[in-house]
């Protein structure tokens, strides 16, 4: 048996821990820069706000009746691991499937809509965030059954067990083929061409021919629905394959430093999150684009791929290399728009030399100063120390003039209350 | 240009020279054979701007003159023609014409002074060795020579001239591979050149085990094989090789020797369970014992353990499975010595009483 534990309106619901008073208030939160929804409380989507709507396209009368956030990833990615911990208490295994969804192996659990009320109510008491909870013998149908919940379509408040359904083939048929876990718009319109184009046509579709027509993940998608678990929890996270660090910038950049200034940043980023993973990285790819939507100007996006002669940790070699390939893409004249640096086919950090021609003693010297810097960097905040050639240029940073402040990670953000 | 030649002698030559030419090229002519008929012989020749191969027989020329036509559908032709067919070649209207028997073949040409062959070095340093040691020596090596490193100077074999030896250096930065072939060389002092990946597979391909004396010439910038009536001319790597003494680990205290066959058939049997990415297994070295040992990410576990002779602490060390067993190819001998220190520094490998061949392997962390 397994459950989806699934936070509602995460983003939102994180930027009203702090401001109850937001409670019932239209809350949306944009993308990088400000662009686009990428949330929206239920207050917002009844009043029709569209997610990936273009921030600039909504009406101003409808913008003033809103909350209207910059996406505070600090703040989100915090709150989600408290959210997580707490779920860790009630099962002996789980899958942290994304920042707000959880599955939890409750196989063994005799009551299983209690269980699924005790996860609702204590994370919601411990971490104020309220979730929502699908149980079913398959993960795909607990995704089904925690959509159905959401939607309040369920007896037992934030909980739904697919068994109680009354009427479950009802159920599939009135989902869309796209809304199936794992089946996305190009799989949904072969399917549709096919005519199956509802969750119960799946079910009933024989799975050896699905598996010949759309492979063997859509065969375990058929079984799945009928009740047989093809897809176990994932307990382990495997580790990163890769790592990306790109942002749009907040004006159109034009100038080398300001670009080599940026990538020194993602650079640096970059390998902050790969010794924080224990990895190393073979080869850096660094990438840059004007505007696609700029119409006076052609549009221009390139790459480059620059291996290493021994894989690395070392944030000095990350930059060395992200800057040698953002001067060979850069070309004058053109405005960026983005750009990034993306470390792929990460591998495990060996201690000690892997390679017979690296240099023990730098590579250890490198080894202690990167050490020095992240501990430095974790104790006094981030940013305290910082390569200099990321403060040789500006222009770059990003737009988020409507962020909140980062209660849970900044000591100078902690939120004050006044007792009258 | 016109000429007749029996299948048994064309397609040898055919096959001598088809090598170099790569399956994909960057100009349109790489894909074709350079064919020049003339004094009653026809020569072959075969590039890929970097390695040159020509070659020559004995035909009936009808008609002297040359072209260029598209190598592998020639050898294809050729390979598929009856044996001992003699096969008629003829240039006619901006076409090659192939006939043999009642087949008739008509391929596409392009003009044979258009094919960028190599510039003549001239001078250089001449020297003669056996076709067998010659092939000996890059046996021995070939196998950890760097594929593409970003350190280009290790995708080549390193060729080492001294008074007294002919010394060959491969490795990837994870193995190196070193073998000494003695040969008096006169020359005064010792030298070195890198001879790019694909040439010395290629040479090392065509390479027999006959005592016939192969003629090398050494030159600043490429090197001339001549190996009877094949001569394949080659471009070096212009850099330099690291040092690769200094890898190579001097004072190692323990020193166990293993059965070659049992090791390898217990090392290929562990590594079925080791993690597919990674291929390490682990050794454990104990009196006389030699302990294998692999696991993988699903948790599953090989172990296995075969004798050997080792008097000494026990030592445990990882391996990729996949060096171990490109060293064990390459040695000859049924029993092998390893020489060890401890689980993060590399071992030395040899066939038991074998001076001249090193090989050395990095540990990998399990």
């Amino acid at each position: 048996m397994f459950a989806l534990a699934d936070c509602n309106n995460f983003y939102p619901s994180c930027e009203r821990l702090f401001r109850p008073d937001l409670e019932g208030r239209p809350i949306i939160v944009l993308s990088n820069n400000d662009g686009c929804v990428i949330a929206r409380s239920n207050e917002a989507k009844a009043l029709g706000i569209p997610m990936g709507l273009p921030f600039f396209k909504l009406d101003p009368k409808q913008r003033r009746q809103m909350v209207v956030y910059s996406s505070n990833y600090a703040l989100y990615g915090d709150l989600s691991r408290r959210v997580m911990q707490v779920l860790t208490t009630f099962a002996p295994r789980i899958e942290v499937y994304s920042i707000d969804e959880c599955f939890l192996d409750l196989s063994g659990v005799a009551d299983p809509i209690g269980e699924g009320q005790r996860i609702a109510r204590t994370v919601r008491q411990w971490t104020g965030i309220p979730v929502s909870v699908g149980i079913a013998p398959t993960k795909t149908l607990a995704k089904l059954a925690n959509r159905l919940a959401k939607k309040g379509q369920s007896p037992d408040g934030p909980v739904l067990d697919w068994s109680r359904l009354e009427d479950p083939a009802a159920t599939l048929a009135g989902i869309a083929v796209e809304d199936v876990w794992g089946i996305g718009q190009r799989w949904g319109k072969r399917l549709r061409a096919l005519g199956i184009a509802d969750a119960l046509a799946v079910r009933a579709a024989e799975p050896r021919w699905l598996r010949q027509q759309f492979g063997v993940v859509l065969e375990r998608l058929g079984w799945e629905l009928r009740g047989r678990s093809c897809l176990p929890l994932a307990a382990l996270q495997p580790p990163r394959q890769q790592i990306l660090v790109s942002r749009s910038f907040g004006a159109a950049v034009s100038t080398l430093p300001a670009l080599r200034a940026a990538v020194t940043r993602f650079a640096t980023r970059a390998g902050e999150k790969l010794r924080a993973q224990g990895r190393c990285a073979p080869a850096l790819t660094v990438f840059i684009q004007t505007d696609p939507f700029d119409p006076a100007r052609p549009f221009y996006a390139n790459a480059l791929t620059l291996p290493f002669a021994i894989p690395t940790q070392d944030s000095a070699a990350l930059i060395r290399q992200a800057i040698r390939g953002i001067e060979r893409l850069f070309r004058p004249g053109d405005a960026y728009r983005k750009a990034g640096v993306l470390l792929p086919d990460l591998r495990a950090a060996e201690p000690g030399p892997s390679d017979l021609f690296a240099d023990p003693i730098a590579d250890q010297a490198a080894a202690r100063r990167m050490a020095a810097l992240d501990a430095i960097n974790r104790r006094f905040g981030r940013d305290t120390l910082r390569v200099a050639s990321e403060m040789i240029g500006t222009g770059w940073q990003r737009r988020a003039g409507r962020m909140s402040p980062s209660s849970t990670t900044r000591w100078s953000a902690l939120p004050t209350v006044r007792a009258c | 240009m016109e000429f007749v030649a029996n299948r048994e002698v064309f397609l040898p030559a055919l096959n001598k020279v088809i090598g170099v030419v790569e399956r994909r090229q960057t100009l349109p002519i790489l894909g074709n054979l350079l064919i020049v008929g003339r004094e009653g012989r026809v020569t072959l020749t075969g590039t890929d701007l970097e390695v040159e191969v020509n070659t020559n027989f004995a035909a009936e020329i009808q008609s002297e003159g040359e072209t260029t036509v598209p190598a592998r559908k020639l050898a294809d032709i050729c390979r598929n023609l009856p044996e001992g067919a003699d096969i008629r070649m003829r240039v006619k209207d901006e076409r090659c014409v192939v006939t043999s028997g009642r087949s008739r073949f008509s391929l596409g040409l392009l003009p044979a002074v258009d094919f960028p062959t190599m510039d003549v070095e001239e001078g250089g340093f001449p020297f003669q060795i056996k076709e067998s040691q010659l092939k000996r020596l890059l046996d021995k090596t070939a196998f950890a020579m760097a594929q593409q490193d970003v350190r280009y100077y290790l995708n080549g074999l390193l060729m080492e001239l001294n008074p007294a030896t002919l010394v060959a250096v491969a490795t990837d930065g994870h193995r190196l591979a070193k073998f000494a072939s003695h040969i008096a060389l006169a020359l005064g002092e010792s030298r070195q050149v890198i001879v790019p990946n694909k040439t010395v597979l290629e040479l090392r391909r065509q390479l027999g085990n006959s005592d016939e004396e192969v003629a090398v010439r050494l030159g600043e910038k490429s090197l001339r094989v001549v190996v009877g009536l094949m001569t394949m001319t080659s471009k070096l790597v212009d850099g330099r090789y690291p040092e690769y003494e200094r890898v190579i680990p001097g004072n190692i205290g323990r020193m166990a020797t293993i059965e070659k066959e049992s090791l390898k058939r217990a090392l290929s049997r562990t590594a079925i369970l080791s993690n597919e990415k990674y291929r390490g297994v682990r050794l454990n070295f104990d009196q006389g014992n030699l302990k294998l040992l692999a696991h993988n990410p699903e948790q599953e576990e090989a172990e296995e353990e075969i004798e050997m002779l080792y008097e000494g602490d026990s030592i445990s060390i990882g391996f990729n499975v996949a060096y171990l067993m490109d060293v064990l190819a390459a040695i000859d001998e049924e029993s092998l010595a390893v020489h060890f220190q401890d689980g993060n520094s590399s071992s030395i490998w040899r066939g038991l009483g074998v001076e001249d061949e090193t090989f050395v392997v990095m540990p990998m962390r399990l």
